[in-house]
């Protein structure tokens, strides 16, 4: 049978290929290119789909079940490569349903690359990538639920950072002061992702963590100099994507908690035991709760949403990778 | 003083420095560890850090005074905010203006208008047929010889989701209000063939005594091929009065329940030690896995912790009144039991496996899962179920000639709204206009 790397893989390369067309796209504006970035796109999710359900099928295995049925309960999700992996495929799946709802291609761009940097990054920080067995705590039949759930919540915050990026993109009036604010934020996301995954040697990776937070910087920055911005929907429209993409990322996450919440009922004893993933996944929360609020009483507009927003993210950054490899705590299953 | 309390706690903004207040104050307890023993402390933050910890409640943010006050803070919050808005929500929901006067459509988010070749009659069934196809719940708000009023909406409950929500996080507080009143969490530590009827804190030297009785009857670990574990299995029984009422094999992720006290596999560990109780009434020989008391009184308990082969001494704890003291003893050595008639010795030890049980008892459990389930339901509606409402005026042109103006607003996704709008127009438009239909747009 195939080998669900190799699927996974496979989609990586059709990723990679959505992007370059979206990227035709965006500058020539030309609609074949433009359909097939789209397909190209939804090929990967297949594939890495497909690669979901043949890893479900080796992890059954490994842990000694034959019965194939039972790949929903080996749900692989279950070390970092695994959750990297479900990570990108969530982020690529959720902008396939924001271009299919709103008819506007150019996010393709920005997205695309960020879960593609998400799945390359097992490689680069050297995740194991085989499937292993499960510890009696994961065997539980609501990992899927659980796992499956928090991750739209994780990828909904991802495609709502984007569009905050591609927002200071399209704002006439980003300052110098903005670009700093968005570098610093862009390095202590770098930072937890690159760190947790070496964890030592703080200081060098924090230099190195600038050096790709600067580059990611000058990117956008060089994006914004060509004109992307005029291919960008209208400041409004932006705004009003990057509250519904937060918006369904709340609720996920909501729905994600509490299911972790009945899980732990069974495993660890009670609902609730402030495990600082746990803890972590509240703040988070919190910190959406008080967007969701700032929206409301209207004082949140402009800039102060689209830094909120990077904000929020920056959260689920730290609940995701920080918490995992930093704190140990009842949740460190994937080192 | 409470009009000026009133105000401060209806304010949206006072809920935005709670959540984030509460937000950057939880990160506290996710960089230091929380509920250690004081050695631990001492050793990794030295005296005068530990005392500031301590003092600031940084050792166990979570049940510290001022992280409660935080939380009620934002309970009554979220209820004064909601009493406040519930009546003008009420309103705008339940008693909305139903006509539409002439200039009234600008104000609306979507409107458009279009005269159509038929008569007002017509044209009136026509619209409330295709509004009643959308699923709106249309009314005739005014109707004369030359104007009809039309007001149609739909998801209205969708303007309470907030409510809900909010009703739905108070649960779920009170939940973890009922949980740490009357919940526990504790351990057992049971060798085969052992029972006891003691739980202890994780938290303090408190220790329960149940009602029944938990035996091992066995305990075993099964091994993947690697030599990772893959399933620890004990096999309890309930015993009550003296026989068995219940016995299950249970294993991490499936605990066994009784009485509303949940009993989980988790954890493990070796050695067991056999204990001989000497009383005016005789003696007895008891065996009993390390970290489980033993009772030799009332409110007092011994455990054996630990055993050094090499110097044949044995770590015990002594709980009386809620105290406990650490100390050593020799083996085969009769000790006395401060405070009873008894007194206690250390006969023999057995490297076995014992299982770790977590006990633990929360009738705070059925109602988060309420407030959750009201939670999930309320943000649902919230924030993917509209709110619409279409208003329309119709108005005679001539014995077969109407003008239409139709507007309406949402209270999220405008652009579905006027598609459906859009649709309805269609609708009219390929019903009554045959020639080019003259349209404006606003």
């Amino acid at each position: 049978m195939i080998h669900s790397v190799t699927l996974f893989n496979a989609g990586m390369v059709a990723y990679f290929l959505a992007f370059l067309f979206y990227t035709i796209y965006t500058f020539s504006k030309s609609s074949w290119s433009s359909r097939l970035a789209t397909a190209l796109a939804w090929l990967g999710v297949l594939l890495q789909g497909a690669g979901f359900v043949v890893r479900g099928i080796e992890k059954a295995k490994v842990n000694m079940v034959s019965d194939w049925t039972a790949f929903y309960k080996y749900a692989p999700f279950t070390n970092m490569y695994e959750s990297l992996m479900l990570f990108g495929w969530m982020a690529v799946l959720i902008y396939l349903v924001f271009e299919w709802k709103y008819k506007n291609k150019a996010f393709g761009m920005f997205v695309i690359p960020l879960a593609l940097i998400g799945e390359l990054s097992t490689q680069i920080l050297g995740f194991n990538e085989e499937a292993q067995p499960l510890v009696p705590a994961l065997q539980s039949n609501w990992l899927l639920f659980h796992v499956v759930t928090t991750f739209i919540g994780y990828a909904a915050a991802a495609v709502s950072a984007g569009i905050a990026y591609a927002y200071f993109i399209k704002r006439e009036d980003t300052t110098t002061r903005d670009w700093a604010v968005i570098f610093v934020t862009t390095w202590f996301i770098f930072f937890f992702i690159i760190y947790s995954a070496f964890r030592e040697n703080f200081v060098i990776y924090l230099g190195v963590s600038a050096v790709v937070a600067a580059a990611f910087c000058g990117f956008l920055y060089l994006l914004k100099r060509i004109g992307v911005s005029k291919i960008l929907p209208s400041i409004d429209a932006m705004e009003q994507m990057m509250y519904q993409s937060v918006a369904v990322g709340f609720v996920f996450l909501t729905i994600g908690i509490i299911l972790g919440a009945v899980w732990a009922k069974y495993a660890w004893g009670g609902y609730w035991s402030w495990d600082p993933k746990e803890t972590w996944s509240l703040i988070t929360w919190l910190v959406y709760a008080a967007y969701l609020h700032a929206r409301y009483i209207k004082g949140l507009k402009g800039k102060p949403l689209a830094y909120f927003t990077i904000v929020g993210f920056l959260s689920v950054i730290f609940t995701y990778y920080g918490v995992n490899l930093i704190i140990p705590g009842l949740h460190s299953y994937a080192q | 003083m409470f009009r000026v309390l009133y105000d401060i706690f209806s304010s949206v903004k006072l809920a935005i420095v709670l959540l984030l207040t509460l937000a950057v104050t939880s990160i506290v307890g996710t960089i230091i560890e929380q509920q250690q023993d004081p050695e631990k402390y001492l050793m990794e933050y030295g005296e005068t850090t530990y005392k500031i910890l301590k003092f600031l409640g940084f050792t166990d943010v979570y049940h510290s005074w001022w992280y409660i006050a935080l939380l009620t803070l934002l309970a009554l919050n979220l209820i004064v905010c909601s009493i406040k808005r519930l009546p003008k929500i009420w309103k705008i929901a339940m008693e909305p203006r139903k006509t539409l006067p002439p200039g009234y459509e600008k104000s609306l988010r979507v409107s458009s208008s279009i005269t159509l070749q038929a008569p007002i009659k017509e044209v009136k069934e026509k619209l409330l047929e295709a509004l009643k196809n959308l699923k709106y719940k249309v009314e005739v708000s005014k109707e004369d010889e030359s104007e009809v009023h039309i007001f149609a909406d739909k998801n209205v409950y969708a303007r309470f989701g907030v409510y809900v929500v909010h009703l739905g996080v108070l649960v779920v507080l009170i939940g973890g209000l009922v949980t740490a009143i009357f919940g526990y969490r504790g351990y057992m530590n049971l060798a085969e063939g052992t029972s006891s009827n003691l739980v202890s804190y994780f938290s303090g030297p408190k220790i329960v005594e149940l009602p029944f009785y938990v035996k091992c009857n066995k305990f075993k670990i099964d091994f993947y091929p690697s030599g990772m574990p893959k399933a620890y299995i004990s096999d309890l029984s309930i015993i009550e009065n003296g026989k068995e009422v219940l016995r299950k094999k249970i294993e991490v992720n499936h605990p066994l329940k009784y009485r509303g006290i949940y009993f989980y596999q988790a954890s493990y560990g070796q050695g067991e030690a056999f204990l001989k109780i000497v009383s005016p009434k005789g003696q007895e020989v008891i065996g009993v896995a390390f970290g489980q008391p033993v009772k030799l009184g009332k409110d007092t308990y011994l455990k054996i912790v630990s055993i050094d082969g090499n110097t044949m001494t044995i770590g015990i704890e002594f709980i009386q009144n809620g105290k406990v003291q650490e100390g050593v003893i020799k083996p085969f050595v009769l000790y006395k039991v401060p405070g009873t008639d008894k007194s206690f010795a250390m006969v023999d030890f057995k490297p076995v496996f014992y299982t770790g049980l977590q006990v633990s008892k929360d009738p705070g459990t059925w109602i988060v899962w309420v407030g959750s389930i009201i939670l999930i339901g309320g943000l649902i509606v919230a924030f993917f179920i509209p709110h619409r409402r279409v208003w329309a005026r119709l108005e005679k042109k001539g014995d077969d000639k109407t003008r239409l103006v139709i507007g309406g607003l949402a209270n999220k996704g405008t652009e579905s709204l006027a598609r459906e709008l859009e649709e309805v127009l269609g609708v009219l438009k390929s019903s009554y206009c045959q020639n080019t239909p003259k349209e404006e747009k606003s």
